[in-house]
């Protein structure tokens, strides 16, 4: 058993005054749940639960409670975490003095249609803000941790990318006023909110304070706690309940009248891109996805047994064929028979004079990947074959960096996906790629490995530092990973958030006692910055990164 | 002898739990009001008390890292075992987690380890005792068949399994008497184990209590047989549940009886042309919605034989060894009880939660007995979903969600069981009444 801390009895009471006796615990029982390594997103080790456990958990049901828990854990020289939904392990504490505040009792949701927004709570999850928005004729942004997930979580604290990201943008934009717990304990609310007159806007006139609390990847845990916000809703021509297709767990969804739903495939990769930058210039889709094969052939079965069977037989649909890897699915949403005509038309055009051609899709399979892909289920799922996966880049770039985002990416696999290799058999790569507004590219490559063997563990770790070592020499575009200490090593090479960041933190949170891994470090002792940089070659050579891998495969990251 | 796995054997399971929180939401919420799945955490509201929360614990429990607690016991306690949280997290890990059995294996281990709450060490001693839960005379078993135009013991084509719900319901008694008076007039010759019908097993199953469970399971198995039956009906959701999904993890089977519930075999018999359903003028142009049962849904999933060990295959894709037993919650009895109500001419409409997903009134799993303080606040969730529909009247096959439902629902929602409904409008086909 790890060695923990036991928080003294006063200051029990205390927090047990605030959050009342039901509603905090320090048994280990409750708070394992807060110490799960599951290593979603990073590399486990051979341990389930992480070195460090919290001191106490405590479920306050008002911003006014979590204040109040912020500033008793000030006065006892507590750290605290706050804690949504609590998807992977990023959530867990940080130090043994700390208290999670967990925000299940915070599910507040309320749809502002007009302003084509929502105001949330902590706890609200995108499934539930998706059916309540689509009484309205509006949908949500669902990042990949998918309908389970809060909102709130991904638009405070993280990055927020998400599958239907061409349509609905991505978290950093779509939060809009915000009510803020700072690290001191005092309550503050931002952009309109601010000046009680809705949750409509996050910033008013004047410099902004969003950009220094949320930033880009958000504020992971280190600066404070996230109450509620303002979150962007988006049109879309279909209003109440979808109707549900299938069975479980092979869940579709009636494609709407006026929706198109299809999946186009090219021979090549500059051909692939060139049709991307026309159909994004069209502006024809509510979401483009490319998936590799095989993911597409895990969410058209509904098991794994069933998966292996048909790749076996030679039976899955030709959108799971590895040959089909150069591909979009496409989600179009039209307002009429009209205008769904012109998108449908102007789509086969682009496609087959770009040299693609679209692929046969059974209703079946077509219903399946059309929820998959509105719902954002898909990327749960992605850790059906082995409980395993880290990623990689996440080029927030132009789309003229594809075709070198899926070279780096096979080089970083390095034939480990391919049979005989130490991951989860595969393609030469497995990108997921999707545009943002009809701009950016995003494309990560997912590393699909099993978690209980150590080998692949070590695998895993070398292809995910690989991608670091790749993207640092000659960049693709930002890593998705880029958080906490791996800010530090990536060095300015893109901007200098963390050294501002850094002053902010410091400003705001003196004690560092809102504790996070994953935020930008409080101090960087000067020698060190002055030594990264030189070292960064030693880093990135192969012995080094050999090295490193085995370490985390052994003892997890 | 097959024996269920125990938490050990589940130990690799737990492991693959990423705590992505889907089991305590269904796959498809329709609202934020009625999105959750699970009745624990939303009334223990810590992560421990959720399916996931569960799986945790218990992989604590194993290295050594969680020891035994009242509040352990007390988030355990809470959980009804309705295995909504099984079904939702199928729909992202298929074969790989499944929770329920780990739930039941935790179960297991805390009774194992001495460590039953005290409400359960009670229920078992009363089913030791009188053979029910809740100590009723053994005598007073089979006082429902009083008066009954037939002798219903001794040998016959079909066996009624009454269970103890309704043995010992007396306002269940006369719906009871009547469908059983039907099924006479129209020559069904049927046998009931009186006084001494035993219990399923399902209950000592839920509870952990694995190897009374067995036990209880081989003597009714073995009380059927005597009775030469070919057909065994129950009367009990729980018991249904028992006979599809827990006895195979024994290996026990009734062999060559054929186990139906009671809907099913009614609907059976409408459609044979054998019974007919005369419209109830009360439920006409009044919707009615229909709760799905947890043990009647997708716990009487019919359970095949399954080895749970997962293969390893594609450099660490984990596949099921017997994938044609993996169960999603598609094959419990869910359309014959809807069969029925629209043969009464009822319009029926769905819940939010339904089938596979609904959610669990909060009376099983010995919730109710252990902290009645959940099992009533998952009694008025499942409420107020009725009273968000178009329906204020709801029916239920389970007499233990009917009356629990019953005692909740106040005036805004009309209670009905459906065996009274059925009791009312079932008639011998014209052809047979004649």
């Amino acid at each position: 058993m790890s060695k923990r801390i036991e928080i003294p009895v006063p200051v029990r009471g205390e927090l047990e005054r605030i959050v009342g006796a039901r509603h905090i615990s320090t048994d280990p029982a409750m708070l394992s749940a807060h110490a799960w390594n599951t290593g979603v997103g990073k590399v486990p080790g051979a341990e389930k639960f992480s070195g460090i456990w919290p001191v106490a958990v405590v479920l306050p049901g008002s911003t006014e409670e979590v204040a109040a828990v912020v500033k008793c854990c000030l006065r006892h020289k507590l750290h605290y975490k706050a804690h949504s939904t609590g998807y992977g392990s990023m959530s867990n504490a940080c130090s043994p003095e700390t208290v999670v505040i967990d925000l299940r009792r915070m599910n507040g949701l309320e749809i502002d249609a007009r302003n084509r927004m929502a105001i949330i709570g902590p706890y609200a999850i995108a499934g539930a803000l998706q059916a309540e928005a689509l009484k309205h004729g509006l949908t949500c942004h669902i990042v990949g941790a998918g309908p389970a997930h809060s909102p709130l979580a991904s638009a405070t604290s993280l990055l927020g990318v998400g599958v239907t990201s061409q349509g609905t943008s991505m978290n950093a934009r779509n939060l809009l006023s915000w009510e803020w717990v700072t690290p001191q304990g005092d309550i503050v609310r931002g952009g309109t909110a601010g000046s009680g007159c809705g949750w409509f806007a996050g910033e008013g006139p004047g410099p902004g304070v969003r950009g220094m609390i949320r930033g880009f990847c958000g504020a992971a845990g280190g600066l404070g706690v996230f109450t509620r916000i303002g979150y962007k809703l988006y049109p879309v021509p279909v209003t109440g309940p979808l109707e549900p297709t299938g069975r479980l767990p092979q869940l579709g969804l009636r494609i709407p009248d006026n929706a198109g739903f299809l999946h186009a495939v090219w021979p090549d990769w500059d051909s692939h891109r060139a049709a991307t930058f026309e159909l994004l210039d069209e502006n024809l889709c509510f979401a483009m996805l490319r998936m590799p094969p095989d993911h597409i052939g895990w969410t058209v079965t509904g098991s794994n047994a069933d998966y292996v069977d048909q790749v076996k037989r030679g039976t899955l649909p030709e959108v799971a064929q590895p040959s089909n890897d150069k591909n979009w699915t496409l989600m179009t949403l039209s307002r009429s028979p009209a205008e769904h005509a012109w998108r449908m038309g102007v789509v086969n055009e682009i496609v087959q004079r770009t040299g693609g051609r679209i692929l046969e899709l059974a209703d079946e399979h077509a219903e399946v990947l059309f929820r998959n892909l509105f719902t954002s289920q898909f990327v749960p799922r992605v850790l059906r074959p082995s409980g395993g996966i880290t990623t990689s880049f996440g080029v927030l770039d132009s789309f003229h960096f594809l075709p070198r985002a899926m070279e780096a990416g096979q080089e970083c696999l390095a034939g480990g996906s391919l049979p005989g290799g130490k991951l989860v058999e595969g393609g030469r790569e497995e990108h997921w790629s999707w545009p943002h507004e009809g701009r950016y590219l995003w494309t990560e490559n997912i590393i699909n490995f099993d978690p209980a063997s150590k080998p692949a563990r070590i695998a895993a770790a070398r292809a995910l530092f690989d991608h670091f070592a790749i993207s640092w020499k000659d960049p693709v575009g930002l890593m998705a990973l880029g958080l906490g200490p791996v800010m530090e090593l990536q060095g300015e090479s893109i901007g200098a958030p963390q050294r501002y960041i850094r002053q902010v933190k410091n400003r705001l949170d003196p004690g560092n006692a809102s504790r996070s891994n994953e935020y930008v470090l409080p101090v960087v002792p000067k020698l060190v910055a002055t030594a990264l940089p030189m070292l960064k070659p030693v880093i990135l050579s192969r012995p080094v990164l050999e090295l490193m891998s085995r370490v985390v495969g052994t003892k997890g990251m | 002898m097959h024996s269920p796995q125990t938490l050990e054997d589940r130990r690799d399971f737990l492991a693959r739990c990423t705590r992505c929180s889907q089991c305590k939401f269904i796959a498809m919420p329709k609202s934020q009001r009625h999105a959750s799945a699970c009745p624990s955490i939303d009334y223990g509201q810590f992560h421990a008390y959720s399916g996931g929360g569960q799986l945790i614990m218990a992989y604590g429990l194993l290295d050594g890292n969680v020891p035994h607690s009242a509040e352990m016991a007390g988030a355990v306690a809470s959980c009804t075992m309705c295995g909504n949280c099984d079904v939702s997290c199928k729909i992202n890990f298929a074969e790989t987690v499944e929770p329920l059995d780990s739930l039941y294996a935790l179960r297991a281990k805390l009774v194992s380890d001495g460590h039953s709450p005290a409400p359960h060490r009670e229920m078992m001693e009363a089913l030791h005792r009188s053979g029910n839960s809740r100590g009723h005379p053994r005598t007073e078993r089979a006082h429902w068949a009083d008066g009954l135009a037939f002798d219903g013991t001794g040998k016959a084509e079909t066996l009624l399994h009454i269970g103890s719900g309704l043995a010992y319901e007396p306002a269940g008694w006369p719906a009871l008497r009547a469908v059983v008076a039907t099924l006479h007039r129209v020559g069904i010759a049927m046998t009931h184990l009186g006084t001494e019908e035993g219990s399923s097993g399902g209950l000592a199953f839920d509870l952990g209590y694995v190897d009374e469970a067995r036990t209880l399971a081989q003597e009714l198995i073995e009380q059927a047989q005597q009775t030469g039956a070919g057909t065994l009906v129950t009367f009990s959701a729980a018991a249904l549940s028992a006979f599809r999904s827990i006895h195979p993890r024994f290996g026990l089977s009734f062999g060559s009886i054929r186990v139906l519930h009671i809907t099913e075999y009614l609907w059976e018999l409408v459609q044979q042309g054998r019974l007919s359903l005369a419209p109830l003028p009360d439920l006409q142009g009044r919707p009615v919605a229909y709760h799905d049962s947890c043990k009647l849904g997708r716990l009487s999933e019919p359970r095949g034989t399954q080895d749970s060990g997962l293969d390893n295959q594609m450099s660490g894709i984990l596949v099921s060894r017997t994938p044609s037993a993996l169960r999603f919650g598609n094959g419990g009895c869910y359309e014959a009880p809807r069969a029925l109500l629209r043969a009464m001419g009822v319009e029926l409409v769905e819940l939010e939660r339904h089938h596979a997903s609904s959610y669990c009134c909060g009376a099983c799993g010995g919730v109710k007995e252990t902290v009645p303080e959940a099992a009533a606040l998952a009694a008025r969730n499942r409420l107020a979903e009725v009273q968000d529909s178009t329906a204020s009247i709801l029916v239920s096959a389970c007499t233990g969600c009917t009356s629990h439902l019953a005692e909740h629902a106040g005036s805004a929602v009309q209670m009905q069981d459906l065996l009274g409904l059925l009791a009312q409008a079932l008639r011998p086909a014209p052809a047979l009444a004649g």
